[in-house]
């Protein structure tokens, strides 16, 4: 047996049905690599131990009686601690929150996913609420990235990231609003895909905005997670493999380079050196400015922040200090807005639907920079310019139009941090972007690199 | 009404050491409000009775 868990879910899925690996063990080695980097790594917030190993037992049982789940049956996953689960607390990584408000039962993508065989290895650490900056003066570890432990994991989802990156799970599942899937999965080299909105149940999730929330899986490569999100989307019938071949495949490009804040150098290359790939292996490339860039950006913040600070007015009136000290400051952002503020940004969110239907009459997907620079240290994040950092993130766009959206790493900084790519589709068609993603990553390797923890 | 009145009428108590840097994100937050309003890319609002959000009055 390895020291370290395989490369990806297909790989240990092909282990435990030839015998090579059980179930046991490879939670065994979950275990393992968790006790061994997560106290520098940050990524749990909760860990079970005990309910993982016997969930792996009785995966191994299964197996050996001949009751196949699928792909996922035996494999480790890590659940963002925004969800319920049946084994503990969720605590929204906030003191704010009363660990037992949210209940005991399994959300309805964690029930999903023991139901496909997965094997639930804890609770991953996040930005409070999904929308605050870790801070250190919480009683929460601070999600670190793997490639640089000074360096942030991204937000909000960035346990769930990082604990891929690191090898500590196979997969995880993470939340996005307004790119809280997306810019940990870049930040830590690792793929993870916003779900069309609406399209996975989000019942035992706590909310930061209803109109952008949306949960989705984070894994290595754009294969697993297709095995995750069949687990998750509560589809009754077993979906057919969806593959794409790049030749032939339209896709349009926007640089953004005239709305960003901050360019790593090496990030222009590797936006290029993508293209090309695909141009090379047939795709046409299409230049396709975003309709709309600013107004849909503004519509999310707007949105989110009314939305989010309509959930938590009644909690920071009653425990101001229990919220971390970036959180109360952004959902008080919230009282910026009027409500005709509000009405006009749904109706931007409502004409970037009719846009989207534009844009994916001329282009079957659209790229664009997940973002333009590497992972911030946590010292330039908490202490630094915050505006140079968001106006670097090019996320919350497709939050608001709501399309499938998965970000993907590419070629990496000089200092070697990961660099990520969005790839959007037409909504609903999440296989569909995810197989041009698969198709992308069986030309490159940015995705099977290890960060050095 | 003064953004500290605004915080006051919501009923939060926030201190006062952290209050000029909680007015001063509020009233730096009103720049993307200010973005939604000036674009004019929309459509003109609908007439009553056809409501629709994007603001077209043929759906």
């Amino acid at each position: 047996m390895t020291d370290r868990l395989p490369d990806g879910i297909t790989e240990a899925a092909a282990s435990l049905r030839d015998g090579t690996l059980t179930a046991t063990e490879l939670v065994e080695l979950a275990i393992a690599r968790a006790d061994a980097v997560d106290p520098s790594l940050g990524a749990y917030i909760t860990r079970f131990d005990a309910d993982a190993r016997a969930a792996a037992a009785q995966a191994d049982r299964e197996l050996a009686n001949g009751e196949d789940r699928g792909t996922l049956h035996g494999i480790p996953i890590a659940i963002k601690d925004i969800l319920t689960t049946r084994e503990g607390p969720t605590t929204g990584q906030s003191a704010a929150q009363d660990p037992d408000a949210a209940g005991r039962e399994d959300a309805v993508v964690v029930a999903r996913l023991r139901e496909a065989g997965a094997v639930i290895t804890g609770k991953t650490t996040l930005s409070e609420y999904a929308c605050g900056f870790p801070d250190p003066e919480k009683p929460f570890p601070v999600p670190r990235n793997p490639w640089d432990l000074d360096r942030w994991a991204g937000g909000s989802s960035g346990g769930s990231a990082s604990a891929v990156s690191a090898g500590l799970v196979l997969g995880a599942i993470g939340t996005d609003t307004g790119g809280s899937v997306r810019i940990p999965a870049g930040f830590c080299g690792v793929t993870g895909l916003k779900t069309t909105w609406g399209a996975i149940d989000t019942r035992g999730c706590l909310p930061l905005a209803w109109s952008f929330d949306s949960i989705g899986p984070i894994a290595r490569s754009a294969a697993d997670c297709r095995i995750i999100l069949d687990a998750i989307d509560g589809s009754p019938t077993q979906r057919r493999a969806e593959t794409r071949s790049v030749r032939g495949l339209r896709v349009g490009v926007d640089r953004l380079d005239a709305v960003t804040a901050a360019t790593d150098p090496g990030q222009v290359e590797a936006l290029e050196q993508s293209l090309s790939v695909l141009a090379d292996a047939g795709a046409e490339i299409v230049e396709l400015p975003l309709p709309r860039y600013a107004e849909i950006v503004a519509a999310n913040y707007v949105i989110m922040l009314s939305e989010g600070l309509a959930y938590h007015l009644p909690g920071l009136r009653e425990r101001w200090h229990d919220y971390g000290r970036s959180t109360r400051q952004l959902l008080c952002g919230g009282f910026a807005y009027s409500g005709a503020d509000y009405v006009q940004a749904q109706r931007i969110r409502a004409q970037s639907w009719r846009d989207a239907q534009e844009v994916f009459g001329a282009v079957d997907v659209h790229l664009s920079p997940m973002a333009t620079i590497g992972a911030p240290t946590l010292t330039d994040l908490l202490e630094g310019d915050q505006g140079k950092v968001f106006g670097s993130l090019h996320t919350p766009y497709w939050a608001t139009v709501g399309c499938p959206t998965v970000a993907l790493p590419v070629a990496p900084t000089a200092d070697g941090l990961p660099l990520s790519i969005q790839l959007a589709g037409p909504p609903s068609a999440d296989r569909g972007v995810l197989a041009v993603a698969s198709a992308f990553q069986e030309l490159t390797d940015f995705h099977l690199r290890r960060p050095p923890l | 009404m003064g953004t500290r009145d605004l915080l006051d009428g919501a009923g939060l108590n926030v201190p006062d050491e952290e209050i000029d840097r909680i007015i001063a994100w509020i009233e730096g937050s009103r720049a993307m409000a200010q973005v939604l309003w000036s674009a004019g890319s929309l459509p003109r609002p609908p007439t009553p009775g056809r409501v629709d959000w994007n603001g077209s009055s043929d759906d």
